[in-house]
């Protein structure tokens, strides 16, 4: 169970010592003096002494989108146990229930990213107004393609990042040729927003900060590879846009 | 300048959403978000500094208040930082890197890039010094008392 929280935390994108902290002091809840924690970014390894017997449980961790209110909440928890101890099962129920906990609905999270990348937009230079209320359309449809496909795990982060930048590409093209939008760049680079790698950026500096440097590089592997799959995807509609389908040859 | 903070925290607001953020911490972290984002338009426009420079003082002020944030709310510094953070993050930069490259402009693509990742770095270190600023002053007050 202990394993289990520092799983859904890295999962939800917290950073490695928050996540080992927590193991620890859940484990100190409930009498595991001496436990030692191996974790990184893709797997946990723990290993405790309980009368002389060695334990060892292994983990692996595959990221989830990020959440943060998981996060809060199992920190939450775990300060909550030094205080006021818990029975093992009911604590082992309160995780599972911080683990189905629902999130914004993806409506709402549609909307105000939407709102969000379209003021991004605006923040550019060369944006107009129409250009802001199609990066709002576009971000809001793109949004629900990354939902979508968040739905399959197995999917690859660079083949789901380009084909959500391909959306967000075509969406602008769309918009441009339609004579809608003006500013093809401002449109792109507003959708974009919703795609880039920024939490696997963050946590990569204050892991390695931390002395987690392997899990660090991981994180900066894992954000360089959504980049180049924004760039492949936004690269391939736009080379093809720029050159017509006459450049294959 | 009030339409560049209105702006950032707008953006802040989106991401804290995208990232299921407590309710509580939501505006209180686009807040701070809005700060750092007006530092680095302001360090861009106004002290014509460069753009890697600007993402770092940016990065700079919003994670100080994202530390502050996190003390005053006895919660993870992370639940304040990823909203907050990720308007500076550079996309812009990572598009007109890649439009150059297709276009053929690779000079160009080439110092965009050197522009993007010296965004990335910017974040980096503006991250790094406020939490080792942050640690060392927690490791004081506890040798201290």
């Amino acid at each position: 169970m202990v394993v289990d929280a520092g799983r859904i935390m890295l999962e939800s994108g917290s950073e490695i010592y928050r996540s080992e902290e927590t193991m620890v002091r859940i484990a100190r809840c409930y009498g595991l003096e001496s436990i030692d924690i191996f974790t990184l970014a893709t797997c946990i390894y723990v290993t405790c002494e309980i009368e002389g017997n060695s334990y060892t449980r292994i983990k692996r961790v595959r990221p989830k989108t990020t959440d943060l209110s998981r996060i809060s909440r199992i920190n939450q928890l775990s300060r909550d146990l030094e205080k006021m101890p818990l029975a093992l099962n009911d604590c082992k129920q309160k995780l599972a229930q911080i683990e189905k906990r629902s999130r914004f609905s993806a409506q709402m999270v549609a909307l105000t990213m939407a709102l969000a990348c379209a003021v991004f937009a605006f923040m550019l230079e060369s944006c107009t107004l129409k250009d802001v209320l199609c990066t709002g359309v576009v971000s809001y449809l793109a949004y629900w393609v990354l939902a979508y496909l968040n739905r399959f795990p197995s999917l690859h982060l660079m083949v789901k990042n380009a084909m959500v930048a391909m959306v967000i590409a075509l969406g602008a093209i769309l918009c441009i040729e339609t004579g809608i939008g003006r500013s093809m760049d401002a449109i792109i680079i507003g959708g974009i927003m919703l795609l880039v790698p920024g939490v696997a950026l963050t946590n990569a500096f204050r892991d390695i900060l931390n002395g987690d440097i392997l899990s660090g590089v991981i994180r900066i592997v894992e954000a360089i590879i959504i980049a180049i799959g924004i760039a492949l995807g936004v690269g391939i509609v736009l080379f093809f846009y720029t050159y017509g389908l006459g450049a294959l040859g | 300048m009030i339409v560049q903070f209105i702006a950032g925290v707008v953006s802040c607001i989106g991401f804290a959403y995208l990232f299921n953020c407590p309710q509580k911490a939501i505006l209180k972290a686009a807040i701070v978000g809005g700060l750092g984002w007006l530092m680095y338009d302001y360090a861009v426009h106004f002290w014509h500094l460069s753009v890697v420079v600007s993402t770092f003082l940016g990065t700079l002020v919003l994670a100080i208040g994202c530390e502050i944030l996190a003390r005053i709310e006895k919660d993870a510094v992370t639940i304040f930082i990823i909203p907050a953070i990720l308007p500076l993050v550079p996309g812009a930069g990572l598009y007109y890197t890649l439009l150059y490259f297709i276009e053929g402009e690779f000079s160009l693509a080439a110092a965009k890039g050197f522009d993007t990742l010296g965004c990335a770095a910017g974040i980096a270190i503006g991250i790094i010094f406020v939490s080792s600023l942050t640690r060392f002053l927690t490791h004081l007050r506890k040798g201290g008392r």
